[in-house]
Order: structure tokens, then sequence, then C-alpha cells
């Protein structure tokens, strides 16, 4: 048995290496040189058309029809989704690095290269032993908990973020069974690059940040609010506090049902969230291979593109299973599958984390039995919305949350504004005006 | 010296186990008054649409403590509810 396992890592140590092998040189230092990615790659994964000898070009329509096309450089969901009905517009392969993330968080990977330290037990830590300052830790990772750290270290890339959504559960049938509103306030304690205090709020400098969410749809969660505090320590569980409106009252509840849908019909569960939602170290990371793979292109703008509709493939909100939406080829993903707690009925998420923007914005998710269970898909664009950097924001446009064996879909779509909320990061958000008991007590519905 | 008032207490249990991707609920509500008198409340929640809910419930009131105000007092109300709700 044990030769078994040493051979299949041999042999996916030696897969990964042969397919990294298209790599001509670290992209990394190219972008610090100010020069194009493009350098890095052989034309040949730089172009769908050149990768797929002119069968695939810019601009097709792939559906059930042609799935089999894309079938040996797509996650393994996507595939599923597409033989089942969605249909992606495939586009060029976007060169700019900061196309998904904010052009100041490049500049500050860039400054703070091989600052990063871990632990033994893997926490990622400053060199003087204080919490990390930002940027993605690991520009050239060597490992899955390394390409991971980047992946979720400051999934938003931003001090702080409020975000408006519209949730819409499908069932197996393709109707739409229930639809939700709310609103999401996050805010970094550390890694702070824009508003003061920075790097670091220190009444909060245990903590690595907190959320709030807080539902208006449907009626009968209105108003409810739920706050976790996440933090520094990976292999610390969140805590978790919820505004119950009947009681008018928080409540703090247990954070360990991370595997259970967090509403009726849907399928996100809160280990989800974001792609990977559970402290770091309460998984274990291997890196499994490097390869060009298919993912959601930035043209995927959803709400914050005004006036698109269906056929502009761009995440617009519909009550379709699985909406219209553009990929494209990415020449170097990073494989990278987690093996979660003994506690989970995941058997193994794979990550598909992109070497350039240092983020995933796939995965697929395996059962105990080995069989794939999950397809998660979100999409990043710039919104267009200033980050109060002197850029625009690069955010989450839209979601899907597939349950393959159930065939049943959460979308989330993102919104630049709903009703009184709009969209905003870097705007000084402040923990105690937002994100404690008592602040969701003096925000409640009354 | 005046005796003490008796100092009233009650204790009360909810259990909501949820069930087909938190579709069905099937749910306990128990309030126990140690004097003497008790409700019980089993009961099934259907999260029909977005709109929509139903639930099926079963009140029992007893005990010995049917002063007023008193849990048991409210026999009358036991049997079983069937409650429609449309929210919007």
């Amino acid at each position: 048995m044990a030769e078994l396992i040493w051979s299949r890592r041999n042999f996916l140590r030696q897969t990964g290496a042969w397919a990294g092998a298209g790599l001509l040189q670290p992209v990394w230092p190219l972008i610090g040189a100010g020069k194009s990615i493009a350098a890095a790659y052989p034309e040949a994964i730089l172009s769908i058309e050149k990768y797929t000898k002119g069968k695939l070009k810019p601009g097709m329509i792939i559906s059930k029809d042609n799935a089999d096309l894309v079938k040996d450089f797509s996650p393994e969901g996507l595939y599923v989704e597409l033989q089942r009905g969605a249909q992606i517009k495939i586009a060029d392969t976007t060169m700019a690095p900061d196309a998904i993330v904010a052009p100041y968080w490049v500049e500050l990977t860039l400054r703070n290269r091989g600052k990063a330290v871990l632990d033994g037990k893997g926490q990622l830590w400053s060199p003087d032993g204080q919490p990390w300052i930002g940027g993605d830790p690991f520009p050239q990772p060597q490992s899955g908990l390394e390409a991971m750290w980047n992946h979720t270290w400051n999934i938003t890339r931003y001090d702080d973020v409020r975000e408006v959504a519209l949730e819409k559960n499908i069932d197996s049938n393709g109707a739409l069974v229930r639809e939700g509103t709310g609103f999401l306030v996050a805010v970094q304690s550390v890694g702070r690059i824009v508003k003061e205090p920075k790097p670091v709020l220190s009444a909060y400098k245990n903590e690595h940040h907190r959320v709030v969410v807080t539902a208006f749809k449907p009626f009968d969660l209105y108003g409810l609010a739920s706050l976790s505090t996440i933090y520094y320590d990976n292999s610390r569980l969140p805590d978790t506090d919820l505004y119950i409106p009947v009681l008018r009252r928080t409540r703090r509840v247990p954070s360990t049902q991370r595997f259970e849908p967090i509403t009726p019909y849907g399928v996100l569960f809160v280990s989800d969230l974001g792609l990977h939602n559970d402290p770091l170290l309460t998984w274990s990371w291997q890196l499994v291979g490097r390869r060009p793979l298919l993912a959601p292109s930035p043209v995927n703008k959803g709400a914050f593109a005004p006036g698109a509709d269906k056929e502009s493939f761009t995440f617009v909100e519909s009550n379709e299973k699985f909406p219209r939406s553009t990929w494209e080829l990415r020449p170097e993903m990073l494989v990278v599958d987690g093996v979660p707690p003994a506690d989970s009925p995941y058997g193994k998420k794979r990550m598909y984390i992109d070497a350039i923007y240092h983020r995933a914005q796939t995965a697929d998710i395996w059962d105990r039995a080995g069989r794939l269970w999950k397809f998660l898909a979100f999409c990043i664009c710039d919104t267009g919305i200033t980050d109060n950097m002197g850029s625009t924001a690069r955010m989450f446009s839209g979601s899907v949350i597939a349950d393959l064996q159930k065939n049943y879909h959460t979308n989330i779509f993102q919104q630049p504004r709903l009703g009184d909320l709009d969209f905003r990061v870097n705007a000084g958000f402040k923990v105690e005006e937002w994100l404690t008991p008592t602040a969701m007590l003096s925000r409640a519905r009354r | 010296m005046e005796p003490a008032a008796p100092r009233r207490c009650l204790r009360a249990a909810v259990h909501r186990q949820p069930l087909w991707q938190k579709r069905l609920s099937v749910e306990f509500l128990g309030a126990f008054d140690p004097d003497g008198a008790h409700r019980l409340q089993p009961g099934v929640h259907w999260e029909i649409s977005n709109h929509v809910r139903l639930d099926l419930f079963y009140n029992e009131f007893g005990g010995s403590e049917k002063g007023a105000g008193r849990l048991g007092s409210l026999f009358r109300v036991n049997g079983v509810f069937l409650r429609f709700t449309y929210g919007f």
C-alpha cells in the first residue's frame, strides 16, 4: 500500500513537472520588469486557436454539441455542465496581470517578494514575526500551501469592502425555487494597505478579518445577520454571532457546521465561500500539476456592465441554471488538491489557481466515495467603481455553485447597488460600526 | 416575616432537524413548568418556495397546574394545526 501511494505521488510530481515544462521563464520577474507575460510562455499556450490547432477560435460558443473540444483543458465540473446544457463563449487570453487584481496589489506583491515566511505549522508571517504585510506572499509558489496562501490571504485584496448581491437557487428541473438578497461588509484586521490604521488594527491584532452578512430576502430571513470573526491563526475555526430578528438579540452559534447548505434549496456551504473559506491549516494541500486550463474571463462583468444581455455572455443576471459567461485559456494554472478535515463530507477539493493572478476562479469537489460532487466558478471583473487608490475595483461579479449529483445550483449575482446600499472598497468601514454584536444590534431591523 | 413568593421558572427546549437540503424541518418545542404544567409542540415546517411556507404542528398543553396564565390552563387549544404562510 505504501509503495502504491509513493508511486502515485511520484507519478503526479513527474506529470506536473512535465506539464510545467511549457514555461520559458518565471512570469513574475517579467511583471516586475514591466514586460508582457507573453515572454514567459510559448505562443502555443497563449492562443486557444494555436493550442487546439485551429479547432477553437475566440468568439466561438461551446455547448453540449461541441463540449468535447474543451474537455482536455477544462475543470471537470465545467465539462459536466456543458454536457448538461451550459453555454460559454471563448475569448482571447488576457495578458494584463492586474485584470482581476488591484494594480496596487500587484506592485505590493513585487515589493514584498521573498519576505514571506511559513512556520512549522504552515502559518504565514513576516520575517520579523509580525502578521504578513500584504501583497501575494508567494509570487512563485512551490507548494500547494503557498499557492493557497496567495489565494486566501485577503480574498478581495482590499482593506474593507461592502458587496450587495442576489442569490438564486435553481432545482434539477431548471425552476427558480428560492431567491434571496443581502449584503456583506468585511474589514481586514491585518495586512491593511490603504486606510489608517495600517498595517494592523491593534485592537484586533490576533484576528485576520471580520465579515458580516445581512439578509433582506426571502421574507422570513429579513434582518438576519451573521458575523464571523476569522482569526490570524489559520488552524483555529472562526467565531460566529447571529443577530436574530425575532429575538431582537445576538447569539453565539457554532462555526463547525461548515459543510451543509446555508439556505433551503441552496448548495453553497460556508466552506465554499470565495472558493475556499475554511481556515487554511484545517485542510492539507498538495500541488499536483501546472497546465493550461480554461478559466472565466474578466469580461464577465455581470451587473457592472449596464445594458449587457444574455447574448453578451458576460454573466448577466438570469434564472438559467448556468448563466452564460465567457472563458479563456490561461497559460499556467496551478492544480492544488485539498484534503478536508475528517468531519467533512468532501473527499477532495481541487483548486485551479492562476499563476499570474494568484487567484482561483474555479474548483472541483469530490465526495468521500470519489465521485465528482460540486463545481464552483467565481467570475471576477473590473467593476469600473473606484478602489480609492487611483484605480477601479476588481471584484466578484457572479458565481455558480453547482451540485452536480443533485443537479441543483446556487447562483450569485453581485450588484453595484441595491436600494440604499452600494458596492464599495477601501471605504473606511470600521469594525466598531459594522462588525460587533453591538453594531449588529444598533443597525438591526426593528 | 412574609413567606417568600414561590419562584416561577420555565424550562424550554427547542429542536429543529433540517432534512432534504433544509427544505423540510422536523421541529419540537417543549416548555416545562416545574410546578406541574407543560407545553409540547411537535411539528413539521416545509419551505415550499420563495414565498410559501407550510407548517403542520400539534399543540399539547397540560399538567396539574391549571391556574390562570399558567400553561396547564391552555388545554382548550390542544389539537392539530395547519398554517399556510405567503410572505412578500
